[in-house]
């Protein structure tokens, strides 16, 4: 009796040992692998601060790169993006934004990928963008609304949250890098060719705002555009070229910034109410006071492509696993080793 | 028992058969002078096998000879006028050297080299520091700034820390002249290095070059072990006026070994210098078997001619066994298919031979001529004797006695060799195949060599295996530049790169398709991925045709075709684990990416070439190499035993005392971590036959004396102080000659005299102590037999 009794604890406390493994072996499924930083062989693309001040990172191979302690320690998450078990197709992702809660958000990338989060990023699903264009851009509304931008003109624009995605006509046929909006109906997009693009009713309609010459070889495009107000917006291109309007796009003036390069990135920090470009050879600038640029000392020499502000906590993500972070509202940047 | 009489017949034909001979020697004399020393790369790799058989046909993505030579200042970095100017003049006189491939030669200062750059509306390629050195700090100051920016491009030439840089060259193997070469890149190095720069060499041809630079001291070395087993020949056997005679038997033997080489028109290289020495130790301790056994038999029969005769029929049997064995031991090296190892074989087998003709043939024919050897000075028994001789024959005949008492001593003398057998079979499947450390195990981890790798080594990747891709012929799309293809071999270099011994992966995808790709774009990142669809594919590949410098195209795809295509995955270092590891992922990514996808259905992976595939081939082969060598010899020592001792129970007691010195060998390895290398297995193999030959000697003598009526226990003690004493003075000359490699400059040397100190030890223990306690213990019918027999029919004769 006292044997069998002893064999059925020994039965039950292998299942429970099991099931206790089993458990552990599956929350690690969700939450991925630690890494110290991110594999120097892939490009990093897009950054997105959650309110929780979480840290959300895309990048090349379906990276998905996520931190909850300000860049101290970082996990890498699978992303399942297509049924089967070819995880060495996985796709670049270029862009990954949230709602205004935090809870929705999108990322877009290679191919014409659109992915979805409803639980604040812990889970994504692929949603149908009828595309296999690269987008390289998204830009959300709010929870149900968003708008898509990427190459060869396509725009993309939904409004139940994803489940339809509609093809929205651009006035020109070139490749759109970047698109903002300054409230829930204005909203800005640039391209290949110094095209500026325009939308005064949630980007359902476009209109060409400047630019836009296809025949000519020689114009450079902007790869990035922010307005802090409805009035005084930025676009800035290759080689140091950048464009101000201070009259909602009425008129654009022709700058230069202190240094050549193609400013691929340009981010404000709302609470410092400071611009940022960052973009080839790693160079980075921000706005002075009196509007003038200046340039930050380099942290690192890869091109940078996506920044992102929250309080004092600033990143900024570029090629060959580049993080930058910064803790005092960029008065110092370290990159993450 | 000398049923044979073989050596009546030697003596009868003693005229005729000495000529012949010494024909034979004189002939072969002529082709000792004909031997060139030299090292021939293309040797040292398994040629059947099919790494380098791809290696040899897509020779024409370079050489796996690399020469690789880091210039690192000590302060600050390279982006000084002074430094970049020396990077510039060391890539100029490297393109002077000697069979370097002009195309291959590569540093910051190569036109070669160079960088694209997006400004609107055009797309401009240019070398980074070409033709000139910069001459203002602006100018260097830019130059600074545009390899920083692109870093991921030129990785392989500067340092990330900026303050190293590297000038590599490939060479063609054929004819490639190691000493002249080795000679003119020191000369580079003491032309440039000065107190502000540092100087390193790598690279295979440094590695094989480094052995001409220690042969002044490899030679003293060789003279002063020849030197040691003199004295030591002369100190045993001193007291006979025919001492000499195993060095006359040896030098013959030694003119039949490098005769052959010299007729074959095998090269010599001088790190395998190790080898002859052995075998000339081998034959000269045969020689003193023969003298010992020789002047016993004139002790007993008085005639020198009797006696040659008698030590003839007695010592050719064992004799032949021993040699036969050693043969065994090395014959089955060729069986590998690597060149090297076969010359070695072969001269080794022809050289084993001469051995054999020389002290069993030719020295009774010799001894026959000399006057009968005067013996200066002899200690008879019972003599008053001086306290060192009295104390050394005391503790001699308490010694060889400790076979025959069932003691203590003995028990634990049979239960330690099996102890020792299980610990040796544990360390015998550890063993480690190839390189177990960077740098090269020739050299010890401190030498200039080893450090130079190091070095560099921290710096930059040097290894290099190449996975070649054969595809149909663009506008195919799955042509080596069709979309799918390129994100395969994209695929493939994100895959092996999770592996932390992969430093960097050359591909045309990820080093000229994607950034081509994204400067066409502006520059913009997001386009720094395979182009699609095909024709921006096309037009981007004939974009960096017309833009690179000629041949450039062709370290990435041979042909206008785009048919084939090489990737270059560089790894930290050249060990079993890391090149078994990278040839494993690379089949996981084959089974698992590449043959389920249809759109790549014809395309053919071939892996894994360059050097790094060359050295996993060599490693292959090794293993199954030493796995059917040590089978081969103990089927051989076990069959010969069968043959000559006609006894099974013999037959596994020889087995047991080969087995327990070469797992010996395998506990000193694995202590030691040897690794099982192209350079090691020729003495490892030599090894495994090296000193069977004792415990044969030993138990012939003991069987010899009971067939002769002598009591089991008196045979074992009156064999141990004639033949065991002998085998001693055989060991003694021949760790004399093998102690003073122990202080080689070369690793090699270092560690395979102290194996092979090791196993002829091993072997000693062996055959003069655990065999005869376990005779005196067991009592096997094969000697016991004997004795049976002959009082059997003693009685019978006594009842008759």
């Amino acid at each position: 009796m006292h044997r069998t009794r002893f064999k059925a604890w020994a039965i039950a406390g292998t299942c429970l040992l099991m099931v206790a493994v089993g458990a552990i072996g599956a929350r690690a499924a969700i939450e991925g692998a630690k890494i110290k930083a991110a594999p120097p062989w892939l490009g990093l693309f897009g950054v997105a601060i959650r309110p929780d001040n979480s840290i959300y990172i895309v990048g090349s191979k379906a990276l998905l790169m996520v931190s909850t302690d300000a860049g101290k320690s970082w996990t890498q998450r699978l992303i399942k993006e297509r049924p089967g078990g070819d995880l060495f197709q996985d796709r670049d992702l270029y862009s990954i934004r949230f709602g205004p809660g935090g809870k929705s958000g999108w990322i877009v990338g290679e191919d014409g990928l659109v992915l979805r989060t409803d639980d604040g990023g812990d889970t994504w699903t692929v949603q149908e963008s009828g595309t296999v264009k690269n987008l390289f851009k998204v830009a959300v509304l709010d929870d149900q609304n968003a708008l898509v931008v990427g190459a060869d003109g396509i725009i993309l624009r939904t409004d139940d949250g994803g489940k339809s995605w509609k093809t929205i006509t651009s006035p020109k046929n070139v490749t759109i890098f970047d698109v903002t909006f300054v409230d829930k109906n204005v909203g800005w997009a640039v391209g290949e060719f110094s095209t500026i693009l325009t939308t005064a009713d949630g980007g359902q309609t476009w209109t060409l705002n400047y630019g836009g010459n296809t025949t000519d070889f020689t114009i450079g495009p902007f790869f990035s555009v922010n307005f802090s107000d409805p009035t005084h917006g930025i676009v800035a291109g290759l080689a140091g070229d950048i464009m101000v309007t201070a009259d909602a796009g009425k008129s654009w003036q022709a700058k230069k910034l202190p240094d050549v390069v193609g400013s691929y990135v340009m981010a404000e920090d709302p609470a410092a109410k400071k611009l940022w470009i960052g973009g080839s050879g790693g160079k980075l600038f921000d706005e002075g006071p009196d509007g003038q640029w200046q340039a930050v000392d380099r942290s690192t020499f890869h091109d940078l492509n996506d920044m992102a502000f929250a309080g004092d906590l600033g990143v900024a993500v570029g090629l060959n696993g580049t993080i930058l972070l910064t803790n005092n509202a960029g008065e110092q940047w370290q990159a993450v080793q | 028992m000398t049923s044979l009489r073989i050596g009546d017949f030697v003596l009868r034909f003693r005229a005729a058969i000495g000529f012949i001979l010494l024909l034979i020697s004189a002939i072969l004399g002529y082709y000792c002078t004909q031997v060139t020393v030299a090292t021939k790369f293309d040797d040292f790799f398994p040629v059947n096998h099919k790494n380098v058989q791809l290696y040899q046909s897509w020779h024409r993505y370079g050489g796996a000879q690399t020469l690789a030579i880091m210039v690192q200042v000590k302060d600050g970095d390279i982006f000084n006028h002074d430094t970049l100017q020396k990077i510039q003049d060391i890539q100029r006189d490297v393109d002077r050297l000697p069979g370097v491939d002009h195309n291959e030669v590569l540093s910051l200062a190569s036109y070669r080299v160079s960088y694209a750059e997006a400004t609107p509306g055009s797309l401009t390629i240019q070398p980074f520091m070409f033709p000139d050195v910069p001459k203002t700090a602006a100018g260097i100051l830019d130059l600074k700034k545009t390899v920083q920016a692109n870093q991921t491009q030129i990785s392989h030439l500067v340092s990330a820390d900026l303050k190293s840089a590297l000038v590599t060259a490939s060479f063609n193997e054929r004819g490639l002249n190691y000493k002249q070469l080795f000679d003119q890149v020191q000369d580079i190095v003491k032309k440039y290095q000065d107190d502000k720069n540092r100087i390193f060499v790598a690279g295979e041809p440094m590695v094989r070059g480094y052995g001409y630079y220690y042969e002044p001291t490899v030679g003293l070395l060789f003279a002063i072990a020849v030197g040691v087993m003199i004295f030591i020949l002369w100190i045993t056997g001193g007291q006979r006026s025919r001492w000499w005679a195993p060095i006359v038997t040896g030098f013959l033997s030694a003119v039949w070994g490098l005769g052959f080489v010299g007729v074959m028109g095998y090269d010599f290289d001088p790190v395998m210098l190790v080898i002859p020495f052995i075998l000339t130790a081998r034959d000269m301790s045969h020689g003193i078997q023969w003298q010992g056994r020789y002047h016993d038999e004139l002790d007993r029969l008085g005639d020198k001619y009797a006696a040659c005769a008698a030590t003839t029929d007695f010592m050719l049997p064992p004799g032949l066994l021993s040699i036969l064995a050693d043969i065994s031991g090395i014959v089955f090296i060729s069986f590998g298919g690597i060149p090297v190892l076969q010359h070695i074989a072969l001269a080794g087998t022809v050289w084993l031979a001469g051995s054999l003709t020389m002290v069993f043939i030719f020295q009774p024919i010799l001894m026959s001529y000399l006057p009968i050897p005067e013996v200066k000075h002899k200690r008879k028994l019972g003599e008053e004797e001086s306290g060192f001789w009295k104390s050394v024959d005391t503790n001699l005949d308490r010694f060889v006695r400790v076979p025959t008492h069932p003691g203590l001593l003995r028990k634990a003398l049979l239960g330690g060799s099996a102890l020792f057998l299980i610990y040796g079979l544990v360390s015998g499947l550890d063993c480690k195949i190839g390189y177990s450390t960077a740098g090269t195990p020739l050299y010890k981890a401190n030498s200039k060599v080893n450090t130079d790798i190091r070095a560099i080594g921290r710096k930059f990747p040097l290894e290099e295996g190449w996975i070649i891709l054969t595809t149909p012929s663009y506008p195919d799309q799955q042509s080596v530049i069709g979309p799918n293809v390129l994100r395969m071999v994209d695929d493939l270099r994100a895959y092996l790169f999770q592996d932390p011994s992969v430093a960097q992966v050359v591909s045309f995808s990820s080093t000229v398709s994607e950034p081509f790709n994204e400067m066409f774009h502006y520059g913009y990142p997001k386009y720094l991925a395979v182009p699609d669809p095909l024709e921006m594919s096309g037009n981007l590949w004939f974009l960096y045709l017309n833009g690179s410098a000629p041949g450039e195209l062709e370290r990435f795809i041979s042909n206008r075709s785009n048919n084939d295509t090489c990737i270059r995955v560089l790894l930290r270092d050249h060990t079993y684990d890391t090149l078994n590891t990278i040839r494993d992922r690379i089949q996981t990514f084959v089974d698992e990416r590449v043959t389920p996808d249809p759109n790549l259905n014809k395309v053919q992976v071939h892996f894994l070439a360059g050097i790094a595939g060359l050295y996993l081939a060599a490693n292959d082969v090794l293993y199954k190499l030493d796995f059917y060598n040590i089978t081969f010899v103990l089927a051989v020592v076990w069959i010969f035993c069968l043959v000559s001792f006609q006894s099974f129970v013999a037959a596994f007691m020889f087995l047991f005392a080969c087995v327990l010195a070469n797992f010996g060998a395998f506990i000193y390895m694995n202590l030691r971590d040897v690794g099982l290398t192209i350079d090691t297995i020729p003495v490892i193999s030599l090894g495994i036959g090296l000193g069977v030959d004792y415990g044969i000697y030993t138990i012939a003598r003991i069987r010899d004396e009971v067939m002769g009526g002598m009591d089991v226990d008196e045979s074992i003690v009156l064999a141990l102080k004639t033949t065991g004493v002998a085998v001693f003075n055989t060991f003694l000359v021949m760790i004399g000659g093998i102690f003073p490699w122990i202080f080689s400059p070369l690793l090699f040397h270092n560690e395979m005299s102290t194996l092979l100190i090791f196993l002829m030890g091993t072997n000693m223990i062996a055959g003069c102590i655990i065999l005869p306690c376990y005779l005196s213990w067991a009592r096997p019918k094969f000697v016991f037999g004997g004795a049976s027999m002959i009082k059997e029919r003693e009685l019978k004769a006594a009842a008759s």
